[in-house]
């Protein structure tokens, strides 16, 4: 079936309908740029082929197709529903294969660029039934997938466990050789320890020897000492010095109370009293008398005080009272004199408060004349307002006016009841309007009159209002307007207000006066009672009339007073003569007991004055008994101070007695002196006690040593006394058979230590031995792991097994089933590739390893196998078409063949695959007849397509091209696809140009030999000039595109001819060689990516770095010298050193010397030589006319000669 | 059967051989042993083919 029209109404992403007609039987080339609906028309023609395709998706799609039998197919698509009508009728759809088996059809670029998941089913699918429909490599990896290192580590593990067996073994016979010695080493052992027994034995009788030795030398050096030092203690020298220092404090103590008492007898002896008079009981008596004696003349001192100021009072009364003022015996009372006191304040207050009223009354000021008459300005004002209360001139003015206008009313009307009745009689409409007019004229004229009688009114009025003002004798304005008028008005106002408070502040005055009056008289009455009420009080209190006044009341009150005080007075004196008399009882009694006593015989005995014939004063007797009590005291002193020195006399005479005995004795004891000799010369006594005192310490040390010897002595005897050949050695003093005795014994010992260390040794490892059975563990894990093992082999066995009957089974598969789908994709591989190439499809492998290409063209009989990888693009992409056309076709199940729908399928940047597919797709309609769309956004495919069928003698078909753009209405956008330059033009011949010129023509980059892929043709092939304008007729303008091409053998002879491909190819590979050389010493080329991973360049400055890096050509010397220059601002030292370091790590910059020109033409030599073997060529057919030289001078001026290319 | 053992018995011997099943020191198998294995794999193979039919059918 044949597309022919295409009606798309409604679809999702297409904004209004369009109609696409004109498709060819063979290859159409349908352009458009992006959003022209391309890949729409391709879901369009799905979606009536595919009816799960756009369910739900609201289409609305028509179609017409034409097949083989000449019969008109129409297919609408309305919804989910596709109806078919065939020749005008409605009829069943054809027989299309499922939707999931249309991926074929439907391909785009990714379908023939690489083996996608489509491409994975179908092989699967393949594999599948060529295994008779049974998956056999998932039974093969299930059942015998076992590799050819299983079991490996088991073997380790079974190594390792008997390894470790035997060396537990090897342990156990050393264990049980050990065993059998031990009786030897407890053999050993019991004869050394019977003989090292005699050891200790041997050691004492040595020992005795040794002490009789020392035994000896000490008593030699005790005889040297004095006898009698085993009575002498420690601290017997310091016993003997205390007890001395003893003798001597008592001896100082006995002439210190002797002292003592030789003061003692001083002291009472200056007393005077030695004969005991007067004790002290008796001075004390005497002196509570003196104090009695002092008390009464206290006593009299104050009685005399006391009426002295009485008298002194008395006097002053006197002198304050005047004459005779003890002569008034009868006067008022103090109460009377109280009561006259407030009737005087009383009366007083009242004349104050007179004397303030008329005070009040004189400074209140008089009335002052009043300047404006109240009552005359209260006038004005009135009379004021009142003219400014009438109707002014202005407004008579209007009134007039209005007056004028009703009689114009009036007249008017009356003009028009007159003309009116010349017309018509009354009865008529003309004699109702004269009665209304008559009507209106009379009320005009009464409303008139009204107005002109209140204007008369007012008129009066204002004219009284003049007059009245003038009466009211006030000053007039100056004018009679209006504003005069309320100027005076104001003023009037002004002066009313002044007349009102000064009329206020008078009324108040005039009360104050009143009042204060009022309060004078009465003040002045009250006074006058009062004085009245004063009098007649003091007179009946008995003063004259005359006294009642305030000194009268002050004289009667001193009178009082002057009584009181000489009622005192008497008193006083009273008090003083009892106080003398009683004193002078005192001053007797005391005299009496002095003299009883013999007072003045003990005075005068002491030296004092003669004692007068009375007593004297108080203070001089208290002294004097002051000073007797001293002495007395004294003497009492005295005497208990001697009695308490005899008794301490006789105490210290004891004490010497005592000590000094102590310290003969001691010494007698202790200096081995008589007693007699001690005590007549203690001293000496005392040094012979030390001299024996200073030896004692080295005495004793050799005492105890020779204690301490003896008990040894008596020890080691004791054990020596058990043999008695020993104790003969000892007492024969055979010291050295002894010894040699003693050494024997020694070495025995050590010998049974080491015998029972071994033994012990030995035990311990039985023991241990006995505890971990340690062989049985380790014959267990070797079991195990060789069972683990042997079940591994078993696996491996049976693994094997299934293999062979599984590889029987797919031999027999393969070889008695080929499916249909297979030879179809084996066919059409064979076809698009000329029968070059052979499909081969491979069970055993998964995936795209499945599909291999065979080379027919190898030489060998069996061809040689090539991976997917390893093809050009082109034959890849014939080969991935070939296996899709197969499983589309096998879909279609001999149904109608459906149209092969290709969308941006190619690429011009390939030619070498675009030629393949375009020859592929020509193979398909020519000799399948199916119809092809194939979809491009870019109209110089259609350019490229035709220039392709027009150097393929016929292989290639040039398509049928439709513009969508134009079909649909729209202006062409920019084609666009990824950074592809502007839309292609044809380029232009050399025409005679020079390489140079040609170039320029061209536009072609210089050589940038870090990126050689990138180097255009033009500089390899100067000579060759149309080579290079039909390569870049086929957009070969690399050599990494021209590699491709070259790579496509079949193909590349088709579109370049068999002449120049071996010429090109030697080329190629000459100038990789040269740049190859020419980068060694300058390492590999800095690019953006290199920046980034050397983390040397922060995100800030890669752009910039980048740049330069770019403009260098990625020379990492160019860069770090341009970097060292600062052409990057900012881009710090360290950074640089950091980034040369990682350039020089990892090869972008090359320690080695760079290579030289000479060197270049060299490598280039060698390449073609060897170029011309592979290709069993002469040298100069590859060369045509080049030589190395050449060539690499060719190349050198493209890079070094840049500027013309610019 | 004679060639599917013929095939199998150099398999099955270079298991013996491998250095993995050296310390095991295992005979050569013999045509019964080997006869045997093969039965056994081929019942496997036939369960393994028949399951997975039954899995895609169901």
């Amino acid at each position: 079936m044949r597309l022919v029209e295409l009606r798309v109404h409604a679809l999702p992403g297409v904004d209004e309908p369009f109609v696409v007609r004109g498709f060819a039987p063979g290859t159409n080339l349908v352009v458009g740029p992006n959003a022209s609906g391309k890949s729409r028309l391709v879901h369009a023609v799905r979606t009536l082929v595919d009816p799960e395709a756009s369910r739900g998706a609201g289409a609305h799609v028509e179609a017409r197709f034409d097949d083989r039998d000449g019969q008109v197919w129409r297919a609408t698509r309305v919804g989910d529903a596709v109806r078919w009508e065939r020749d005008g009728e409605p009829a069943d759809p054809p027989p299309l294969p499922a939707g999931h088996l249309l991926d074929g059809l439907f391909l785009n670029l990714e379908d023939l660029h690489r083996f996608g998941r489509a491409d994975l089913r179908i092989a699967d699918r393949l594999a599948s039934e060529l295994a008779g429909g049974v998956d056999l490599p998932r039974a093969r990896s299930e059942l015998a997938g076992l590799g050819p290192r299983y079991g490996s580590p088991l073997r380790s593990e079974l190594e390792r466990a008997r390894e470790a067996l035997g060396k537990v073994r090897r342990q156990r016979d050393a264990l049980a050789a050990d065993e059998q010695e031990l009786v030897h080493w407890e053999e050993r052992r019991g004869r050394a320890q019977a003989q090292a027994a005699s050891a200790p034995l041997l050691r004492s009788a040595l020992d005795v020897l040794a002490t009789r030795r020392a035994l000896a030398s000490v008593e030699a050096r005790a005889r040297t000492y004095p006898a009698g030092l085993d009575g002498l203690h420690e601290g017997v020298v310091q016993d003997a010095d205390a007890l001395a220092d003893a003798v001597d404090r008592a001896v100082s103590e006995v002439g210190r109370q002797e002292a003592e008492l030789d003061a003692a007898d001083a002291q009472k002896a200056a007393t005077g009293l030695e004969d005991g008079r007067p004790d002290a009981a008796q001075v004390a008596s005497w002196q509570a008398a003196a104090e009695a004696l002092a008390d009464a003349e206290r006593t009299v001192r104050d009685a005399e005080r006391h009426a002295a100021e009485r008298a002194g009072r008395v006097a002053a009364l006197q002198e304050a009272s005047g004459p005779d003022p003890l002569g008034a015996v009868v006067g008022p009372t103090p109460l009377e004199l109280d009561e006259l006191d407030a009737i005087a304040d009383e009366a007083q207050r009242a004349r104050s408060e007179a004397r303030v009223a008329r005070l009040a009354l004189r400074e209140i000021p008089p009335s002052p004349e009043p300047s404006v008459d109240p009552d005359r300005a209260h006038r004005a004002v009135d009379l004021l307002s009142d003219w400014l209360a009438t109707p002014d001139a202005r407004g008579r003015w209007r009134r007039r006016a209005r007056s004028v206008a009703y009689l114009a009313a009036v007249v008017g009307a009356a003009g028009a009841a007159w003309l009116s009745l010349d017309a018509l009689d009354l009865s008529s409409r003309a004699a109702r309007l004269l009665i209304l007019a008559g009507a209106s004229a009379a009320v005009g004229v009464v409303l008139d009159a009204g107005a002109a009688a209140e204007r008369h009114r007012a008129r009066r009025a204002r004219r009284e209002a003049r007059t009245s003002f003038a009466d009211a004798v006030a000053e007039p304005p100056t004018v009679w307007t209006r504003a005069a008028v309320r100027a005076r008005l104001a003023q009037a106002a002004s002066d009313a207000a002044e007349a009102r408070h000064a009329r206020e502040a008078e009324a108040i005055r005039s009360a104050r006066r009143v009042q204060l009056h009022a309060e004078l008289e009465e003040a002045e009455i009250r006074s006058d009672r009062l004085e009245r009420q004063l009098a007649d009080r003091a007179a009946r209190a008995g003063l004259h009339a005359g006294e009642a006044g305030r000194s009268a009341l002050e004289r009667a009150r001193r009178a009082a007073e002057l009584r009181e005080a000489g009622q005192s007075l008497r008193g006083a004196r009273q008090a003083e003569a009892a106080a003398i008399a009683h004193l002078q009882q005192a001053r007797s009694r005391l005299d009496t007991e002095l003299r009883a006593a013999g007072l003045a015989e003990i005075l005068r005995a002491h030296g004092d004055e003669p004692t007068p014939a009375t007593v004297p004063a108080s203070a001089t007797v208290r002294a004097r008994l002051a000073q007797l009590a001293e002495r007395v005291r004294r003497r009492d002193q005295a005497a208990a101070r001697r009695e308490a020195a005899d008794r301490a006399r006789a105490r210290a005479h004891e004490e010497l007695d005592r000590v000094r005995a102590r310290r003969d004795e001691l010494l007698a004891a202790m200096s081995d002196r008589p007693l007699d000799q001690v005590q007549h010369d203690p001293a000496d006594a005392m040094r012979e006690l030390r001299r024996r005192a200073d030896r004692l310490p080295d005495w004793r040390r050799l005492r105890d040593e020779r204690i301490r010897l003896e008990g040894v002595l008596d020890h080691h005897l004791a054990i020596v006394d058990a043999d008695a050949g020993v104790r003969a050695q000892v007492e024969a003093g055979d010291e050295t058979a002894l010894r040699h005795a003693l050494d024997e014994a020694l070495a025995a010992a050590d010998r049974a230590d080491e015998a029972t260390g071994a033994i012990a040794a030995i035990d311990e490892r039985l023991a241990r031995a006995r505890r971990e059975r340690d062989l049985t563990a380790a014959r267990q894990v070797e079991r195990q792991a060789h069972d683990a093992l042997e079940h591994a082999y078993e696996q491996v066995l049976d693994g094997e097994a299934a293999a062979a009957v599984l590889d029987h089974l797919e031999h027999a598969f393969r070889s008695e089933r080929r499916p249909a789908a297979l030879q179809r994709a084996e066919t059409w591989f064979a076809r698009f590739t000329h029968h070059a190439f052979a499909l081969a499809f491979d069970t055993t492998a998964d995936g795209a390893e499945r599909v291999h290409a065979v080379d027919r063209t190898d030489g060998r009989t069996d061809g040689r196998k090539r991976a997917l990888d390893e093809l050009s693009s082109g034959t890849k992409a014939q080969l991935l078409l070939a296996l899709r056309l197969a499983h589309a076709l096998e879909a279609e199940q001999g149904g109608p063949s459906l149209p092969l729908v290709l969308d941006e399928a190619l690429t011009t940047s390939d030619v070498g695959r675009f030629a393949a597919v375009a020859e592929a797709l020509t193979t398909l309609t020519r000799d399948e007849g199916r119809q092809v769309l194939y979809l491009s956004a870019r109209r110089d495919d259609a350019v490229l397509w035709r220039e392709l069928a027009d150097r393929s003698e016929g292989r290639i078909e040039a398509p049928t091209v439709l513009d969508l753009a134009e079909i649909r209405g729209r202006q062409e956008t920019t084609p666009t696809l990824g950074a592809r330059p502007p839309a292609w033009r044809e380029p232009p011949a050399p025409n005679g140009l020079d390489a140079v010129g040609y170039a320029s023509v061209l536009g072609v980059p210089p050589v940038d030999p870090w990126r050689p892929e990138r180097i255009h043709p033009l500089h390899l092939l100067h000579d060759r000039l149309d080579l290079v304008h039909a390569l870049v007729r086929l957009r070969i303008v690399t050599i990494g595109a021209l590699s491709s091409l070259l790579a496509d053998g079949p193909q590349a002879e088709r579109l370049l001819g068999t002449a120049d491909l071996e010429l090109l190819g030697a080329r190629v590979t000459a100038t990789r060689a040269w740049s190859r050389r020419w980068r060694i010493g300058r390492g590999r080329a800095v690019d953006r990516a290199a920046l980034a991973a050397s983390d040397a360049v922060s995100a800030a400055f890669l752009d910039r770095v980048a740049e330069i890096a770019d403009a260098s050509s990625g020379d990492a010397e160019a860069l770090l010298a341009a970097l060292a220059r600062g052409e990057v601002k900012r881009f710090r030292d360290d950074a640089r050193e950091a980034l040369a370091a990682w350039l020089r790590e990892h090869g972008y910059l090359d320690p080695r010397p760079a290579s030289t020109p000479a060197e270049r033409v060299l490598a280039v030599e060698h390449a073609l030589h060897e170029a011309s073997r592979e290709g069993r060529r002469d040298d100069r057919a590859a060369h045509s006319g080049a030589s190395a030289t050449t060539l690499a001078a060719w190349l050198e001026s493209g890079w070094l000669a840049s500027d013309w290319l610019a | 059967m004679s060639a599917l053992v013929n095939d199998a018995r150099p398999r099955l011997t270079q298991v013996r051989d491998r250095a993995a099943f050296a310390p095991l020191d295992a005979s050569a198998p013999s045509d019964d042993e080997i006869v045997g294995r093969l039965e056994a794999a081929a019942a496997r193979v036939l369960d393994h083919l028949l399951a997975q039919r039954s899995s895609e059918t169901s």
